[in-house]
């Protein structure tokens, strides 16, 4: 078996897995949107999206807990290669989550909501962003319980500031201006975009989104035991 | 040379350094940051980041500042960005490399911007001088480093030559008391012996005084003999005696009272370990002298055919930075440790140094 399938096993045994990546997805098409905007449901998937890729990054830190890294280190196994392995199988699962919300979406809302083909792109995107955020997240601690527990907290206000679980529009201005800074911002920014239909201003989001991805792979890829 | 462990080093300091610039950038370029310059910030934290993660020649940064030459053509602000790689190139010494994105910044900025370019320059070329410092010192330090290593190494070769040395003497010796024996001893004895000879046929023949002469002659050349063997025996037992007196003296003329116990003979032992043994006790005494205050100091040396085991107990412990870190310790044990033995140390109610050495060379 390889790395990568072990990995995508690891991740579907946990319980939680399959209800956040499959059923959740489709709750969130239920939640009432505003008038003359994209369902809040498309904002509100940021958030589910971000603490999905935090479960998923769990079997990594795991690994390092249990002094695993140390043998795999041992072994003719490249560490570019296992982490490859590991967050490609993680990325899939996500890329499903983003397509089961996308076609749920498609089949409640109808086809002319939005140009769902670019929306689904913008989310991969943001998933690749949120699991690399996750890794270089959880590099900073040795015990993924206490990494958990202060990333809820944080990636919450995170979320709740650069406009996911809350509309942009209603926060202040001056934090409208310091959220830029965020990374869950682009998405938020990216389907203000698809909802004016601006093709350059999604791209621009989606662009930005992949640069954080790349920064946040850099710190979080450094092999640590 | 030692570091202290909250110290920084160069490369750290430039980090550091490029991180409050970047910070400060974020901080000039904030009320502007829309997401298109956010995205030209992101990339040069990205190349920056990328560097730090890989060894890329530094060359490559020019290149990337020439993009971001170019960018700025757009997006006005980005010159500002400039000045990390300005400091970056500074930081390198690389002044030819810099000069025109300087200039180009200078020209571009108004003038309170303009400052930091001109501050990422000044820092950068702080931190060159420092690391050119730096450079300097950690190589004086790895020469002496090198220098204490040969040392170390001419003192194990020292070591071994001592013990062929000894090896000689002894076999030089053994051959000054052959020729003792043959030369004068023999000589004396054969002469004694055919002298006795002939006294029997004299007073076979009754020659009585010729007889007496003869015993008379006899008796002075047994008398040279005795002498002769007595040097000789002398000569044999001078080494003996001195490294055991040797040992014993050092510890009657140590400052405290030493309670010593000896049991077996240093004569068992090889030449060499004579040798560590003497300098471990010397090295040993001399720590308690420095560090310690002691009541009391107990010796314990047992000698057998296999092993010599000594051990040195005091009750005034020694200081913690003292432990085990000083070059004296640290030399006692490797040489120690080049014989096959070994040395630990107790620390308890009292401080106590264990030696352990093979009675017999062990070293190749």
């Amino acid at each position: 078996m390889t790395i990568f399938l072990f990995a995508l096993q690891q991740n579907l045994k946990q319980r939680i897995s399959l209800l956040l990546l499959l059923v959740l997805p489709l709750v969130l098409l239920f939640i009432p949107s505003m008038t003359g905007s994209l369902p809040m449901g498309f904002s509100l998937f940021g958030l589910l999206n971000l603490y999905s890729a935090f479960l998923l990054t769990r079997p990594i830190v795991e690994d390092r807990m249990q002094k695993i890294v140390v043998r795999i280190a041992a072994s003719p196994i490249s560490h570019a290669y296992y982490l490859s392995s590991h967050l490609l199988a993680s990325l899939l699962l996500l890329a499903v989550q983003c397509l089961v919300f996308v076609v749920a979406s498609i089949l409640y809302f109808g086809p002319h909501v939005t140009n769902y083909l670019v929306l689904f792109l913008l989310y991969v995107s943001y998933s690749a962003m949120v699991l690399s955020l996750s890794l270089a997240w959880n590099s900073m601690f040795r015990s993924y319980n206490t990494s958990f527990a202060l990333f809820s907290g944080i990636g919450s206000i995170m979320c709740l500031v650069s406009g996911l679980s809350f509309p942009l529009s209603l926060l202040p201005q001056s934090v409208q201006t310091m959220v830029r800074i965020l990374p869950t911002y682009y998405l938020a920014n990216g389907l203000l975009m698809l909802g004016k239909q601006s093709g350059s201003g999604v791209l621009l989001s989606a662009v930005v989104l992949w640069v954080f991805t790349g920064i946040f792979l850099l710190i979080g890829s450094k092999r640590r035991f | 040379m030692h570091q202290s462990t909250y110290s920084l080093g160069c490369e750290q300091v430039t980090r550091l350094v490029t991180m409050l610039l970047l910070a400060s950038l974020l901080l000039l370029l904030f009320e502007k940051l829309d997401v298109p310059l956010m995205l030209v910030f992101l990339l040069v934290l990205f190349s920056l980041l990328l560097r730090w993660r890989f060894a890329l020649n530094p060359r490559f940064f020019l290149i990337d500042a020439a993009v971001l030459v170019v960018v700025s053509y757009f997006q006005q602000d980005a010159v500002l960005l400039l000045g990390l790689y300005i400091f970056s190139f500074a930081s390198r010494m690389q002044l030819v490399a810099l000069t025109p994105f300087f200039l180009y910044c200078l020209i571009k900025l108004p003038l309170p911007l303009a400052l930091f370019p001109v501050l990422g320059l000044l820092l950068g070329l702080l931190v060159a001088l420092w690391r050119k410092e730096s450079d300097a010192v950690r190589r004086e330090a790895d020469e002496l480093r090198l220098k204490v290593h040969r040392l170390q190494e001419e003192e194990q070769h020292l070591l071994l030559d001592y013990q062929d040395a000894q090896q000689l003497s002894r076999l030089e010796e053994r051959n000054h008391i052959a020729r003792i024996l043959h030369d004068s001893l023999g000589h004396e004895l054969t002469a004694a012996h055919l002298t006795l000879k002939a006294l029997g046929s004299l007073l076979q023949r009754n020659e009585v005084e010729k007889a007496l002469d003869s015993q008379a002659k006899a008796l002075v050349r047994l008398e040279n003999s005795l002498d002769q063997l007595k040097l000789a025996v002398r000569q044999l037992q001078r080494d003996d005696d001195t490294a055991n007196q040797r040992l014993r003296q050092l510890f009657e003329q140590f400052n405290y009272p030493v309670d010593l116990h000896q049991s077996g003979d240093i004569e068992v032992l090889d030449p060499a370990v004579q040798q560590v043994l003497y300098s471990a006790v010397k090295e040993a005494l001399t720590n308690i002298a420095k560090h310690a205050k002691p009541a009391m100091v107990r010796a314990q040396l047992a000698i057998t055919g296999t092993t010599t085991r000594l051990m040195l107990e005091n009750d005034g412990l020694f200081d913690q930075k003292n432990e085990e870190t000083g070059n004296g310790l640290r030399y006692m044990r490797r040489r120690v440790e080049a014989l096959g033995g070994s040395v630990s140390i107790q620390r308890d109610e009292t401080f106590r140094l264990l030696i352990t050495l093979p009675s017999k060379k062990e070293m190749g």
